[in-house]
């Protein structure tokens, strides 16, 4: 308890030091423990997913809203989203360019509302038609145009892409970041620690303060982050056997060699 | 308190000086506590101390005195474990039994905490059965060099000589049976130097405290009950009573 308030006295002096030294190790905790949540968040292949969908316009004599809450509802239908008028207007400018104005001058005179339905993914074509066809008959055939089902896109990686590669091994990189950032913290750290427990040691009968106090100090974060890790559903696994070797280790590495001075 | 510790120091002061005068330092010591054997320290190309042999017996108060770069805090660290000799030996028959608390010529106090937070590095559970009783130790010596209203400030925002309080009552509340103090009173007038000679003679005498005092100001150390070492160049000059300097 003596080390661990110590610990804390030199948390308060290094305030942003140490708080950095703090989300390194829970840093590296969570990216040990949590690695197939890590892995399943960054995927690649998930993040360039992308649900079925079509585009009405309907007119704004209809109310969007009741639209939009009557078509959550359905089954199979994902998200409805509304664009506003503006984004419309813009996107009949740029058609116009392309099919002449006569046509989209008329569709322009007429006031629409763009309304976007995405589908949940892997809806069959039956269940898409069934859900447009309960879209024609709440708003009406002839307030309602509506554009074809759009079926996902996914790009095409290749195995050697420096870009799936890096995803590929993010938990290791991330495990190896934050070894460096806690590493690299603890070294920082080291002259004013020193400085503390030069003066314990001087003034009491201790021996080897420093290193007690940056090992209670950077176990007790360890500790903590095991414990809010475990909360959220992590398990013990033997990686995190090592994160635990590399929190004991860090303090021997920067004060075991050195002897123990006072630097102003 | 601080009333009656004053005269019972003062009281001890005087008993002692008259003591000492007549039946000389022989008698306080058994055994040597430290004995320094043809020692030699050098940093590079200077000759820090040159073949010094030195014995110090326990409840002893030793002066080193001698001008700056004469080799007095060389000397002290030596004492203190932090350096070792280049040549010659260093006997500590009771090394175990031995803690010496330090008064730092640069003080190597907290400048960011309190004066009182600083005194507290010098609380060890071993050594005081409760916190109270270390704070009315504290409490004690800090009226006594008129420190008390200070506690509560930071070291950086107090004088040089109200830190050199702090420093000392630090080491004394270690409950140290050596204490090495580099120039501690090079920051303090006249009357203070005595205070603080006063406080240390008390507990050289009620606690058998170890006292080597280094400074350079050989003529405040000479009213001083003692036995004196002077060096110059590193070398031991002289070692004897402050009288016969």
């Amino acid at each position: 308890m003596f080390y661990l308030k110590e610990f804390s006295k030199l948390f308060k002096s290094n305030l942003i030091l140490s708080l950095i030294l703090g989300f390194s190790i829970f840093g590296l905790v969570t990216s040990v423990q949590q690695k197939e949540l890590i892995k399943q968040e960054f995927s690649l292949n998930q993040k360039t997913k992308m649900v079925p969908y079509f585009n009405a316009l309907i007119s704004n004599k209809v109310s969007l809203e009741s639209i939009q809450r009557k078509m959550i509802k359905l089954p199979g239908v994902f998200q409805v989203n509304i664009d506003d008028n503006k984004s419309l207007k813009e996107e009949l400018g740029h058609l116009e360019k392309n099919f002449g104005s006569e046509i989209i001058g008329e569709l322009s005179s007429l006031n629409y509302n763009k309304i976007k339905i995405q589908l949940e993914e892997g809806i069959h074509n039956k269940n898409q038609e069934l859900v447009r066809e309960y879209l024609a008959r709440l708003v009406g055939k002839d307030s309602l145009t509506m554009g074809a089902v759009k079926l996902p896109q996914n790009i095409k990686l290749k195995d050697d892409d420096a870009l799936l590669v890096f995803v590929k091994y993010l938990d290791v990189y991330l495990v190896l970041f934050f070894m460096v950032l806690a590493a690299l913290c603890v070294f920082l750290l080291v002259k004013p620690l020193n400085n503390q427990a030069y003066i314990i040691e001087k003034f009491q009968r201790k021996s080897r303060v420093n290193m007690k106090i940056l090992f209670s100090g950077l176990f007790s974060i360890a500790s903590i982050s095991f414990i809010l890790n475990y909360l959220y559903r992590a398990e013990f696994n033997l990686s995190s056997l090592a994160v635990v070797a590399y929190v004991i280790m860090l303090p021997m590495i920067f004060l075991m060699t050195r002897k123990l001075t006072y630097k102003v | 308190m601080d009333l009656k510790l004053e005269v019972q120091m003062k009281d001890v002061f005087h008993s002692l000086n008259r003591n000492r005068k007549s039946s000389g330092f022989k008698d306080l010591a058994s055994q040597y506590l430290y004995h320094l054997d043809d020692v030699s320290v050098s940093f590079g190309n200077i000759k820090a101390l040159q073949s010094v042999t030195l014995t110090i017996n326990p409840g002893e108060i030793l002066f080193i005195t001698g001008k700056s770069g004469a080799g007095k805090s060389t000397l002290l660290n030596m004492l203190a474990g932090d350096l070792r000799p280049d040549k010659g030996r260093i006997f500590l028959p009771d090394r175990n039994k031995i803690f010496a608390s330090q008064v730092f010529q640069d003080l190597k106090l907290l400048s960011e905490q309190t004066c009182e937070q600083n005194l507290w590095y010098a609380y060890d559970d071993k050594l005081y059965k409760t916190k109270n009783e270390f704070h009315e130790d504290m409490m004690e010596l800090v009226k006594v060099l008129g420190i008390k209203n200070f506690l509560s400030n930071r070291m950086c925002d107090v004088n040089g000589g109200m830190k050199q309080k702090v420093a000392l009552v630090r080491s004394l509340l270690a409950r140290p049976n050596v204490l090495l103090a580099d120039e501690p009173t090079c920051s303090l007038d006249k009357d203070s130097s005595v205070k603080l000679f006063e406080v240390l003679n008390f507990y050289n005498v009620k606690r058998k405290l170890t006292v080597v005092w280094a400074s350079h100001n050989r003529d405040l150390v000479k009213q001083f009950p003692g036995k004196i070492v002077h060096l110059e160049n590193g070398k031991l000059i002289y070692s004897g009573h402050a009288c016969f300097i």
